[in-house]
């Protein structure tokens, strides 16, 4: 269920007006969707689904108590407010309350929205998928994937007159491509806001090309290896790497941002000289929210510049505590690439590993962000600036700080999926690196 | 608690899925105390008194939660099913982190009770405040303890270890719509394709692997699935054989199977139902052992204990997993602890090697809420019973010094 602007300034302002407590803060989201599911060049299962919610925080002191309803009839709303405000009353004094936000003077014009990405039918996404299984099947290939398109609102407002609203769409298809002895396979992921941007055609050939070169793969020992990681990997590790920016436990000696003298690692050269990693809501490539789930502007912030950590994210709570600015998590993870592509980096190279995907990425030593994982989906050997063989899958044991720091050179960016970080919107390069830890191999394929 | 009514009718095969007998019937998980009936404020007051607990021994940080679910759902069906169940899950956890600032260094040990399909009385069963305490005590210790020497070498994983393992490396490469290329695109495929099935040699003869949706306390035990079919108890790894997958109705037919074995589940109204995973459980040694008796008889060995980090390739052959505790094995008794641990293997490799499993009076049941599969996304409650075992020569990895 899509709301506009005006409806749900209404509709909190309603939610609002039922309340008793000393303050009260409510988020209204809802979406409606479209759903595709493929496998065995053949659809599987399709569906649609509409839903809205209502988050609501009342207060007492510093108590509070939150319950989300998912149906907005008045019955419903007092029922989960008169609910929260029990819950809020019978809960213990927060040291680390904090009260709703203020009203804020301005937030950020963003473009998430696009009326063709809105207006999708099934039909259109059937229509659109059926170029991927035809082309799999005249290549006498296997096509498994997804296509989802939504269109979602939030809004939120408090007993502070605080007032925000977003509205997005998204488009998403992934499809992996495998051969049909089981031995190759590939995969492409990609999401944007605006329909048009997603050209199937274009990404499906993609895929269809990686696997056929995915054929008859050799055996090649693991070790530390001149690698090229694929923007969809470098997404992985990235997005992992700012799941771990967290200032309080950086302040707190639990992090590897954690300094013995300085409490955090902000002003240290963490990354090599070119690496820059930001966040702004009004990318192009990547438009998102302007503003964090309790209504906090979200602007343009520099995580990392020229290889220095500049800033961590932290609660409200914290930033007072410690008298810094509030830097709420982001919404979009942009980091700076150069106007090669990845062709250019696999011709520049004498001998090493190509990595299209990484899978089941885990911390393994939270105190240096040593994660595993295994690589997916197509590797590669490249000799001579060509790639020569399909070699093997691998398990890795590395650092998205050590990747960082053994960069040689990136490709342009792009906005992609990864394998786990697939719900944040990130736009990266594929890395060129000195070296990465290919641990063990992998039967698998 | 099985209140059937018995009302079956048997439906003829429509093609598309397998037969069914039909039943009007409700379910409920059997609890003594349900959760929701107890306040907000018993709950945050057990929770806090924890966390004092933690710090008052010396935990600079600590992380807890308590989880409770209620999953209600009624199945309707054409063939002239009506089936109400009532489900209930619980969990709660402590995780005491500790720091040694002027070394820079911290680490945390987490409680192990596990999730389960039980109601309050859960606090009530398992002695929470004393595992609260070997934590803290044991996190002291893991601060000061020597790292691995890596290589080849036996270990003996106990159990609350080895569910985990149990889980990626039986519980997901037996689901049939992985083996059959149906989850290609997200989850993955798996090696145990339906050639090997009634052939494959996937561990030793030791190791018998058992799925249930009927078990007391586990996660996936309910009357029903979400196709309607009776719940039941099957074996999946008979005597190191690999004997059978996981199914529903609309699979089984793929490999020729006239009966679905209930694994059909959506994790809500949105979503499909899909096959998702029974409790698939590692059985007992009929012989009597305890882990004592299993420490003893080992010379030189890991002791695994906790779950710890996990991650295993699409096809269920590699993983590799840490745990919250390892413990040095030396001729027969435990020595020191030993950090920076990290056990990697291949699935039939692991399982051929494992020549000693203790039996059932160390038994534990763990379980997670959140097995993830499918798109849209879904989450699935399971668990998995296991016994501490030793297997001989695992390849042993430092942590520390991978990078």
């Amino acid at each position: 269920m899509i709301f506009t602007k005006e409806e749900s300034k209404e509709l909190i302002n309603k939610i609002i007006s039922y309340s008793k407590a000393d303050s009260a803060s409510v988020s209204l989201s809802g979406s409606n969707s479209n759903n595709l599911r493929f496998a065995l060049n053949t659809v599987s299962t399709c569906g649609a689904i509409n839903s809205i919610s209502a988050d609501i925080t009342s207060n007492f002191g510093k108590k509070s108590g939150s319950v989300r309803i998912t149906s907005i009839e008045n019955e419903s709303i007092e029922k989960g407010i008169r609910m929260s405000e029990e819950i809020a009353k019978l809960s213990p004094d927060s040291e680390e309350f904090m009260p709703p936000l203020e009203k804020q003077s301005a937030y950020s014009e963003v473009k998430e929205y696009f009326d063709d990405t809105d207006k999708l039918t099934p039909k259109d996404i059937s229509d659109k998928v059926s170029y991927t299984i035809n082309k799999a099947i005249n290549n006498d290939l296997s096509a498994a994937g997804y296509f989802e398109n939504e269109t979602a609102f939030y809004s939120v407002g408090n007993t502070r007159g605080l007032f925000a609203y977003h509205k997005e769409t998204s488009a998403g298809f992934s499809t992996t491509v495998r051969t049909n002895d089981g031995k190759g396979s590939s995969k492409i992921d990609r999401s944007f806001a605006d329909i048009n941007l997603l050209d199937i055609k274009k990404f499906s050939d993609r895929v269809i090309d990686k696997t056929i070169l995915s054929r008859d793969p050799i055996k090649y020992d693991p070790g530390k290896y001149v690698t090229i990681l694929d923007n969809t990997a470098v997404s992985d590790m990235v997005g992992n790497l700012i799941g771990y920016m967290n200032k309080r436990s950086a302040d707190e000696g639990r992090s590897f941002f954690s300094d013995k003298e300085k409490g955090n690692k902000i002003g240290h050269q963490i990354a090599g000289s070119k690496v820059n990693i930001y966040s702004d809501p009004q990318s192009p490539d990547a438009p998102s929210s302007p503003f964090s789930g309790d209504g906090m502007p979200v602007f343009k912030t520099q995580w990392i510049k020229d290889g220095v950590l500049k800033n961590l994210y932290s609660g409200r709570y914290w930033a007072k505590k410690t008298n810094s600015q509030y830097i709420p998590y982001p919404t979009n993870i942009l980091m700076s690439g150069s106007d090669k592509t990845v062709e250019d980096l696999i011709a520049s190279t004498d001998k090493g590993i190509y990595v299209l995907r990484f899978w089941y990425i885990r911390s393994v030593d939270p105190k240096q962000i040593l994660m595993t994982g295994l690589t997916r989906d197509g590797v590669f050997l490249i000799e001579n600036g060509k790639i020569k063989a399909a070699i093997n899958n691998f398990r890795f044991n590395e650092s998205p700080v050590n990747i960082l720091n053994n960069i040689v050179d990136m490709s342009k960016s792009e906005k992609v999926v990864g394998s786990e970080t697939g719900d944040e919107k990130i736009v990266v390069p594929a890395l060129k690196l000195s070296e990465f830890n290919f641990s063990t191999i992998s039967d698998a394929f | 608690m099985r209140d059937c009514k018995g009302k079956f009718n048997f439906t003829e095969n429509s093609g598309r899925v397998v037969p069914a007998q039909s039943y009007t019937d409700t379910w409920k998980t059997p609890i003594q105390i349900n959760p929701f009936d107890i306040s907000v404020t018993d709950k945050i007051d057990l929770q806090l008194k924890y966390n004092k607990l933690a710090k008052s021994l010396g935990a600079d940080y600590v992380d807890s939660f308590m989880w409770f679910i209620n999953e209600w759902k009624y199945f309707a069906s054409s063939e002239g099913s009506y089936i109400m169940q009532d489900l209930y899950r619980i969990w709660a956890e402590t995780e005491p982190t500790l720091v040694d600032k002027s070394e820079g260094k911290f680490e945390s040990i987490a409680t192990q009770i596990a999730p389960l399909s039980m109601g309050y009385e859960y606090f009530n069963k398992f002695p929470f405040e004393r595992e609260i305490e070997a934590a803290v005590e044991n996190t002291k210790m893991k601060l000061k303890s020597p790292s691995v020497e890596p290589g080849k070498k036996d270990v003996i994983i106990h159990a609350n270890n080895l569910f985990l393992t149990i889980h990626e490396s039986c519980g997901h490469p037996t689901e049939l719509d992985r083996a059959l290329g149906y989850e290609a695109n997200y989850a993955g495929t798996s090696f145990m394709t339906t050639e090997k099935l009634g052939k494959l040699k996937y561990g030793s003869d030791l190791v018998n692997l058992t799925a249930d949706r009927t078990q007391v306390g586990g996660l996936a035990t309910r009357g029903y699935d979400d196709d309607g079919v009776k719940t039941i108890e099957w074996p999946i790894i008979d005597k190191g054989v690999f004997v059978n997958y996981q199914t529903t109705r609309e699979q089984a037919k793929y490999i020729d199977q006239d009966v679905s074995y209930a694994c059909a589940y959506a994790d809500s109204w949105s979503h499909f139902p899909i096959q998702r995973m029974p409790n698939v459980s590692l059985k007992p040694s009929s012989e009597k052992r305890s882990l004592e008796d299993l420490i003893a008889d080992t010379d030189d060995a890991i002791l695994v204990i906790g779950r710890g980090s996990w991650s295993i390739d699409m096809q269920r052959y590699n993983f590799q997993f840490t745990g919250q505790e390892f413990w040095e094995i030396k001729n027969g008794k435990k020595g020191g602890m030993i950090n920076d641990v990290a056990y990697q293997g291949n699935t039939v490799d692991f399982w051929n090697s494992c020549d000693a499993l203790c039996d059932e009076s160390e038994y534990y049941l763990g379980g997670s809420l959140f097995c993830g599969k499918g798109e849209p996304g879904q989450i699935s409650p399971v668990s998995h019973g296991a016994v501490p075992a030793r297997f001989r020569q695992i390849n042993i990895l430092n942590t520390k010094s991978q990078i």
